[in-house]
């Protein structure tokens, strides 16, 4: 039986060995496909063979040539998402940031992607931060254990001390910042679908007093928006499904001032998040 | 079943011994028959009485028989009344190759551990008679028969290839009306090296062809063959079919084939069959006059070249055709260099096909390459060489596209807007422009999905964690089980003379400066040396407890001076001596540190 798993798990293992080359390379393919499309005027296949290709894999340029088209197209919602995808996996692309404001410009939608407390708090340099942290917790302590001595009690070792304990705290502050942030940038959708309307010509996402087609707007958002979906006890997307099996996620305004149902159709988020 | 077999097995374990050892061994060796013609066979038997143990030898090599290998073994066992007997028997047939008198002479064989003789037998052959030389004939008539029934024909349009050229053979399967061919078990297939080909399509199918006064179904494949060794190959091609044939167990002739096998209702038998041996040349390409574009072409071949439009935008892609049509080896063809400028940027091209996808070897390559002009103004696309082999012609040639001009607008542009800010209205605004959303024709780096990263469930992070927490804990319980608390105490006490010599030095106290020094020497000789009570040791103590430690003879000339100072000095009461004070602590500091 043991033997039988281990096969298993070598064929396994050697499938997806061969399988993950190609499917990069099928994804090249895909790539060129669309930019062939794109070049020959059919937008609308270029978007569809993007599309195709963000199931299974993402690139800046990708979301960046995909931007390009659903502005081109005059979807400029689905641009603005698109290049916030872009610029979260080349964040040092200033085209992708020029293109972002320009779009938003296009799009009306007021630039809410300042997150107020500076880019050394951003989430790209989470990763940055624990390590300095954990470097000053770890290297203090493997110095006191290797040359401290109980008969060591002058000032210098005091002030060692406290500078060693200061910079722990506002390491483990940056670390927690960048913490706040991440946990704010999974949380972050981008309104693309507007809500049904007769009588206004103008296209908004309503934030719904109810999770339901019916209900009253509390507010209307414009097409391109950043919300904030609220967090259950558990820490999960908060939703509720209605009884035609729709899914609403209740979501914030920026601000945080304004919040309303919304449709699981009406909004993408930026990064992947798992709906159960 | 299994009692059953348990109990063959017992009876089988109880009565070998028994019925070999019922009898003596003795060995037997016949020719049945002792006579025959030459286009007939014997067998040849080795019989072994009283074991039913295979003996072990060998044949001797005789001129003009041919043996069968492996032998057919027979082992028996019987009661002759009432008296057990066993018997093992070889049968080897034998094919006579001439006329003759023919002796197996005495072997020597070894049974069941022992040598034995196996006597001699005589085998005649005589001339074939007349109805044998008749089968004889028949058979061969047989053979040719068969062989014109099914027959594989092959042709290549020129006697000799160059490496790396493709050209358009045919291989053919005939087969005969008559012949009862139920399926093609194999399609052709190449025997032989340093060629290549490419793989069989569907045939074309001929009916009612003549040959050999027969009539014949030909399926004919066109398939690309492309030299790929120089020097001279042997070809041949091989196939198999499914011929029904008639059962008939009771032949003389295993063969079914040879047996009226063509209006047979029976099984179906597998007939092999390949073409003649044809001999191809591979050449070398010539190095003369080799242009330096060439990249393998070798063909009749043409290059044409277009665009999808002629004015676009600053990073709007432009289709870039490039068509190369004729007939030449289009499987191997790599795509034309594009060497366009700097004013353009060139994605990898797209390959295409149109013709024959058999044999790749007539028809138009299409190579779409996706350009992206990265300057605005009217700018010439340049023509692509293009350089191939003409076979044929033997010779080499170049080739080139059209140029192309196209218009290349400046695209959309983007101002940044004046800020609505009264405290900036005055001062100059800064105008950011900049080209806008150009397409990029590269994937870039792939990522598999679009999450922020999450360093606390990463199993690096808990596993550095674990190291780091290790290594401490081991830094921690080596310094607690090395720690010597009298080593400690001593070095706390030095430490407080350390303090006292410096608070001594600093009021200028002379005598209280020269006891603490002189207690410091003792309690560092006293550690260097493991002594406990350090406070009793006198001058020449230290003195000798150092000499014993072997430090260099200067150290302890040194200490000895300190210790003669501080006992001079001790009591000597002398206000002006701070300067020598700090000279004698330089001193005893420096000397001290030699003392570890």
């Amino acid at each position: 039986m043991n033997r039988i798993c281990l096969k298993l798990y070598f064929i396994i293992s050697a499938a997806c060995f061969t399988l993950l080359p190609s499917l990069e390379a099928s994804n090249n393919k895909l790539f060129y496909d669309a930019v062939r499309a794109e070049a020959s005027g059919d937008l609308v296949k270029a978007v569809d063979i993007y599309c195709k290709i963000t199931e299974s894999e993402h690139s800046a340029n990708l979301h960046a040539n995909l931007a390009n088209l659903y502005f081109k197209l005059e979807d400029y919602a689905r641009a603005i998402l698109h290049l916030r995808k872009a610029i979260w996996l080349d964040p040092e692309n200033r085209e992708h940031s020029t293109n972002l404001a320009f779009a938003m410009k296009m799009g009306g939608v007021e630039d809410q992607t300042d997150l107020g407390i500076g880019p050394a708090f951003s989430v790209y340099y989470q990763i940055h931060w624990l390590i300095a942290f954990n470097l000053l917790f770890w290297s203090g302590i493997f110095v006191a254990l290797s040359f401290l001595r109980p008969s060591f009690r002058n000032a210098k070792v005091c002030v060692l001390g406290a500078f060693w304990v200061a910079g722990l705290i506002f390491l483990g502050w940056g670390w927690y910042q960048t913490t706040l942030n991440s946990t704010k940038l999974s949380r972050e959708v981008v309104a693309i679908n507007a809500t049904p309307q007769v009588d206004n010509l103008e296209k908004k996402l309503a934030l719904r007093v109810f999770a339901g087609d019916g209900s009253e707007a509390n507010t209307r958002v414009p097409l391109g928006s950043s919300l904030f979906l609220d967090l259950d006890d558990n820490n999960n997307h908060r939703f509720h499904t209605s009884p035609n099996g729709d899914k609403w996620f209740l979501a914030r305004s920026a601000s945080g001032a304004n919040k309303g149902w919304v449709r699981e159709e009406e909004i993408e988020s930026i990064l992947d998040f798992p709906i159960q | 079943m299994n009692r059953f077999c348990l109990l063959i097995f017992w009876l089988f374990v109880l009565f070998t011994p028994a019925l070999s050892s019922a009898e003596a061994v003795r060995i037997e060796t016949s020719f049945d028959p002792p006579n025959i013609t030459l286009a007939n066979t014997s067998t040849y038997k080795i019989v072994v009485h009283g074991s039913q143990q295979g003996p072990v030898g060998g044949l001797p090599k005789i001129d003009g028989l041919r043996f069968s290998n492996p032998p057919q073994t027979f082992r028996s066992a019987s009661f002759i009344n009432g008296v057990p007997s066993v018997r093992f028997e070889l049968s080897f047939t034998v094919t006579p190759q001439r006329e003759g008198t023919f002796v197996v002479p005495v072997i020597q064989l070894t049974i069941e551990g022992k040598s034995y003789q196996a006597p001699a037998a005589k085998l005649s052959v005589v001339p074939p008679t007349q109805a044998d030389k008749i089968r004889q004939a028949e058979r061969r008539n047989q053979e040719n028969n068969l062989k014109q029934a099914a027959f594989l024909e092959f042709q290549c349009p020129r006697p000799f290839l160059f490496k790396g050229e493709t050209v358009e053979a045919t291989v053919s399967l005939f087969l005969w009306d008559k012949l009862p061919v139920t399926r093609i078990d194999q399609v052709p297939f190449k025997i032989g090296d340093g060629i290549s080909m490419t793989e069989l399509g569907q045939p074309n199918e001929e009916r009612g062809v003549r040959r050999f006064n027969k009539s014949y179904s030909v399926y004919s494949w066109k398939f690309g063959l492309t030299g790929a060794l120089p020097g001279k190959h042997d070809l041949s091609f091989g196939s198999s079919i499914r011929v029904r044939v008639r059962n008939n167990r009771n032949s003389r002739l295993s063969n079914p084939f040879f047996n009226d096998p063509f209006f047979g209702f029976g099984r179906e038998e597998s007939l092999e069959i390949k073409s003649q041996l044809q001999q191809l040349e591979i050449r070398p390409l010539p190095s003369l006059l080799r242009p330096m574009g060439f990249q393998g072409a070798i063909g009749k071949l043409s290059i044409n070249s277009s665009l999808d439009t002629n004015r676009v935008s600053v990073g709007d892609p432009i289709k870039l055709t490039l068509s190369i049509s004729g007939s030449g080896n289009f499987a191997a063809m790599p795509a034309p260099k594009l060497s366009i400028g700097e004013n353009f940027k060139v994605g990898p091209p797209a390959f295409s096909f149109k013709g024959n996808e058999a044999s790749m070897q007539k028809g138009s390559q299409t190579f779409e390459f996706v350009v992206t002009p990265l300057q605005a103004g009217l700018i010439d696309i340049p023509p692509v060489d293009f350089s191939f082999f003409d076979p044929s012609e033997e010779k080499y040639f170049s080739i080139s596209s059209q140029s192309h001009s196209i218009r290349v607008d400046p695209g959309e542009i983007w101002t940044k807007p004046k800020q609505n800010n009264l405290s900036t209205q005055n001062s100059v605004p800064s105008v950011s422009r900049q080209d806008l959303f150009q397409t990029e024709s590269e994937p870039g780096q792939w990522e598999e999905n679009l999450t922020t990263p999450k360093p606390l469930k990463s199993s690096i992070f808990w596993i550095t964690q674990f190291g780091c927490t290790i290594i401490a804990s081991s830094i921690l319980i080596f310094r607690i089980r090395r720690r010597n608390p009298k080593l400690e105490l001593r070095k706390q006490k030095e430490k407080l003379l350390d303090g006292k010599i410096r608070e001594a030095l600093k009021h200028q106290d002379t005598s209280g400066f020269h006891q603490a020094l002189r207690r410091k020497i003792r309690l560092r000789v006293g550690i260097v040396c493991d002594q406990t009570n350090t406070s009793a040791l006198s001058s020449s103590e230290i003195i000798n407890l150092l000499r014993q430690k072997q430090f260099p003879e200067n150290v302890v000339t040194d200490i000895l001076n300190l210790l003669k100072v501080c006992d001079d000095l001790e009591y000597a009461q002398n206000p002006n001596n701070i300067t020598t004070l700090e000279l004698v602590f330089k001193n005893a500091s420096a000397t001290l540190k030699n003392i570890k």
